[in-house]
């Protein structure tokens, strides 16, 4: 009677062994992908919360310069908004497509709606709906806020 | 006859130093994955923390100014790479880079956060690495009520490098508050 291993038995030890080592490559692979979507979201978030404060801050600047609130954002649409640190000044530019931000591969839109769906025309709402939508690789973060016309100077 | 020949047992041992090899290699860099996921996590919460307390205390400012050495500057020249103004509580809160005795070559790595002259370092010197700390903020309209002489936006732009117990990470965020108190009538803290 011949001794030793079968070529079934060496087979499958083989394939024991190659699956525990795959197993702990991926595991290895897995934890440094994680931590790569921990910063893609952080950064994603970051932008979108952007989004948000320039909207904010939009409003604020409009009511205090212009003879009427939501110059450039004064229909219920889509915009995109940044801030240039040369002129110091927030840029507007209607949009239906997510704009290039500061960080590359990361695009962003901002929708501005009538909170109470009452009208189109943002001049006449009471309340603003601000959405900022962030998009990056396959992912999307999106934030909302609701923005009323109140300031000290009305 | 009983027992292996030599031959048979060298390619068994080679077979199984080969396997001991790969399986240690294997665990060694699966160890080296999780201390880099493991710090670089944590520069990074230590980094969000940092960040976070600064953009809560500008969103609840008030009386902003952004300093050149000891002159405030107006937002319409250059960023500045600090900021001065009073907190929810009127206390006098003043952000800026520093040296620590881990900076490389004497550069300023982290940032200074004092509050009513107490000066408290923002970031871990062991976690995060500053390299550069800009603020941005719009033009003011001006005129006597506050609103009209506050800014209304502050862009505060960090370059950082995330410390991991093998490597740095570098990092950069662009942060952006609109302040609530800017549209007051008058100073919060008269």
């Amino acid at each position: 009677m011949d001794k030793g291993f079968s070529l079934t038995e060496l087979a499958i030890a083989l394939f024991i062994l190659v699956l525990s080592v795959v197993f702990l490559v991926t595991l290895g692979i897995n934890y440094l992908l994680i931590l790569n979507s921990v910063k893609s979201r952080y950064l994603a978030l970051n932008l979108a919360q952007e989004g948000i404060e320039l909207a904010i801050a939009l409003r604020n600047k409009q009511i205090e310069t212009g003879s009427q609130p939501w110059v450039g954002v004064n229909a219920s649409s889509t915009y995109c908004l940044s801030f240039n640190t040369t002129t110091k000044q927030i840029n507007v530019l209607s949009s239906s497509n997510p704009c290039p931000t500061t960080i590359p591969g990361y695009t962003r839109l901002i929708s501005y709606s009538d909170f109470l769906k009452q009208t189109s025309d943002l001049t006449k709402a009471t309340a603003t709906k601000v959405t900022s939508e962030v998009y990056f690789g396959r992912d999307k973060i999106q934030l909302d806020v609701v923005l009323t016309k109140w300031h000290p100077s009305q | 006859m009983k027992g292996f020949t030599l031959l048979e047992s060298i390619v068994v041992l080679f077979l199984f130093v080969i396997a001991i090899l790969i399986a240690s290699q294997t665990y060694v860099n699966l160890m080296r994955s999780a201390v880099l996921a493991q710090s670089y996590q944590l520069a990074l919460d230590n980094f969000r923390f940092g960040t976070e307390k600064v953009w809560n205390e500008i969103k609840n400012g008030s009386n902003f100014k952004r300093m050149n050495g000891s002159s405030p500057v107006l937002c319409n020249g250059a960023q500045t790479d600090n900021i001065v103004f009073s907190d929810r509580r009127c206390r006098a809160i003043r952000i800026y880079p520093t040296s620590t005795p881990q900076c490389p070559s004497g550069s300023k790595c982290n940032l200074v956060f004092q509050i009513d002259g107490r000066p408290h370092l923002l970031f871990d010197n062991e976690l995060v690495l500053l390299e550069s700390f800009s603020v941005y903020c719009d033009r003011i309209v001006s005129g006597p009520a506050y609103y009209q002489n506050a800014n209304k936006i502050f862009i505060l732009h960090y370059k950082v490098r995330l410390k991991t117990k093998t490597t740095q990470i570098p990092f950069e965020v662009w942060q952006t508050v609109a302040p609530s108190n800017s549209v007051f009538m008058n100073p919060p803290c008269q």
